[in-house]
């Protein structure tokens, strides 16, 4: 080790900074470092050199910023002093929870008895939110999104439970799979990412796979069924129309005791479906219907149709951090439609004016 | 883990403020960062937590000295938490992680806060006429580098040049910055 002469170990020196030494030479030069402390004095003045000469590595500090915002939720407050009850025990095995997003998410103590040991953590309305598990796995909640787990998560298993939709990023360990419960279904999962989509007053249960593999076990639902998903796989599963749903008439009349309840397709972009997690929203052909209960979820609003005409219309395009506002003003432009907000209502109806000069352009483009 | 529960209106004045903030010295902290970890990713992602971390006591936060000297301080601070975190351990190999952690530790060895050294203004053309006073090759190498962060192997293709070269004027520019600069280094001495 001592055989090195100086210029051998500038040499060195000058490829650890530049990110040029392997591991078994900056393990030396470690080494040589620490015999002496001329050597370690030697090394800090090339390192100070280097240091000094530093200057913008075009980091993209607006995508960056864009990236973190939806991070903040600035439009809302912490909740807070609210409950001094928000402390968490030190007992849990635990939830980092990261993120000023983060903090708005309501985390308590199940009520010992009908829910033991269990935490819930709620992202409400207008507002997504990050968890990181204690085993590394990430977890975005999407708004109105409510995921349980027990406390001692990660000891024996990993399952959690969702209401809503949620993206998770999970660690691999095939060991122990990662199991959502949602609705009727287990969803398995080795080391993966994966989101699912299952509000309670939805009719599906929507898988998406991105990558890794996920396995779906129905065994439990009433037309019992496995499946292994490969990346990009979309499976739709129609949950069983409960006895209120099957007394209306307009329910699917007899199709879905018959047909199996799972319908699979491979998508070229998942992002459609995962943007959420990002701030984004992506619509492809969407009814505006559909639009309509995204928006109630996303911006926590109610919103209602004047004129049932209007929620056929569709819609493609991406939105960004739009308001609510902006977003509704983004679709006049396409749709004769009008609206107006007050206190959490959004009503929309149709725009007689715009409609009869849409339809002009229309005939003139002819 | 416990955190502090806060009692606190977000106005949107103080997110404008901190976006500011964010946006002023994004660029320049991930370059510190990455000097630390020597991996552009984990540099942006260290950045990102810092000021995550930053921002759930934004209201409180009082800085005492310069908000540059924090903000320096703060990322080398979180340069070798971050490392300890499960998530970035699994991430890289043991093999990997291991030297990324012995760079960290090389890169922090002794170093207090660079802000001070960085408050001078002038500092940038300093170091930008030491530069060029470099001679052509020995500064062109240099130069892709530092700033283009390309890899030995990269130098010597891009240029016609064996790596050996690269090495040997690498380590020259490297000595004579030492020569130059590090007078200038040590104000008051």
């Amino acid at each position: 080790m001592t055989n090195y002469s100086r210029e051998e170990m500038d040499e060195l020196i000058a490829q650890f900074l530049s990110g040029n030494a392997t591991a078994a030479e900056q393990q030396q030069l470690e080494d040589w470092i620490e015999a002496s402390a001329a050597n370690r004095l030697h090394f800090l003045e090339l390192r100070e050199a280097w240091l000094a000469t530093a200057r913008s590595g075009n980091y993209d500090a607006l995508s960056a910023w864009q990236e973190m915002r939806t991070q903040l939720s600035p439009r809302l407050v912490w909740y807070a002093g609210w409950k001094k009850a928000i402390r968490i025990a030190a007992s849990f095995i635990l939830p980092f929870i990261l993120g000023g997003s983060a903090m708005f998410a309501w985390v308590h103590k199940g009520t010992p008895g009908a829910n033991d040991g269990m935490v819930t953590i709620t992202s409400p309305k207008g507002a997504t939110t990050r968890i990181e598990l204690s085993d590394g796995t990430e977890v975005w909640l999407n708004a109105g999104s409510k995921l349980q787990y027990a406390h001692s998560y990660n000891g024996l298993r990993r399952e959690v439970k969702l209401e809503g939709e949620a993206y998770f990023k999970v660690q691999t360990n095939p060991q122990k799979p990662f199991t959502v419960k949602a609705a009727d279904l287990r969803i398995l999962a080795l080391g993966t990412s994966f989101n699912v989509k299952a509000y309670p007053e939805d009719k599906t249960v929507v898988t998406t796979l991105i990558d890794g593999e996920v396995k779906i076990d129905g065994s439990a639902t009433s037309k019992p069924f496995n499946m292994m998903l490969r990346p990009h796989d979309h499976v739709v599963y129609q949950k069983p129309v409960t006895d209120n749903e099957k007394q209306q008439p307009a329910a699917a009349p007899g199709k879905s005791s018959a047909a199996t309840p799972v319908a699979t397709k491979a998508v070229d972009n998942t992002e459609i479906y995962t943007a959420w997690k990002d701030g984004n929203w992506i619509v492809d052909a969407q009814p505006l219907s559909e639009m309509a209960i995204t928006m109630e979820r996303k911006f926590n609003v109610q919103v209602i149709f004047q004129d049932e005409e209007l929620k056929a219309y569709k819609f493609s395009g991406t939105f960004r951090q739009e308001t609510l506002e902006q977003v509704l003003n983004i679709l006049k432009l396409t749709a004769p439609l009008k609206y107006s907000i007050d206190k959490g209502t959004v009503t929309v109806s149709v725009d007689h004016l715009l409609k009869e000069k849409y339809a002009n352009a229309l005939k003139a483009g002819k | 883990m416990e955190y502090k529960t806060l009692n606190i209106r977000r106005e949107s004045s103080e997110l404008a403020d901190f976006e500011q903030l964010f946006k002023v010295h994004y660029d320049a902290l991930c370059t510190f960062a990455f000097d630390m970890v020597g991996r552009r990713e984990l540099a942006e992602e260290i950045v990102q937590e810092t000021f995550l971390k930053i921002w759930e006591r934004f209201s409180e936060l009082k800085i005492e000295v310069s908000e540059k000297a924090y903000l320096y301080k703060a990322v080398q601070n979180n340069c070798l938490n971050c490392l300890k975190q499960d998530r970035i351990r699994q991430r890289y190999g043991t093999e990997l992680l291991q030297q990324i952690e012995s760079r960290t530790s090389l890169m922090n060895l002794h170093l207090h806060t660079p802000a001070e050294k960085l408050e001078h203004h002038e500092m940038e053309s300093i170091v930008e006429t030491a530069i060029r006073r470099l001679p052509p090759q020995c500064q062109d190498i240099f130069r892709l580098s530092r700033f283009e962060q390309l890899s030995y192997p990269e130098i010597s293709r891009q240029l016609g040049i064996s790596i050996n070269t690269v090495k040997t004027q690498m380590t020259r520019a490297l000595k004579k910055l030492r020569d130059d600069l590090l007078p200038l280094l040590k104000p008051g001495k």
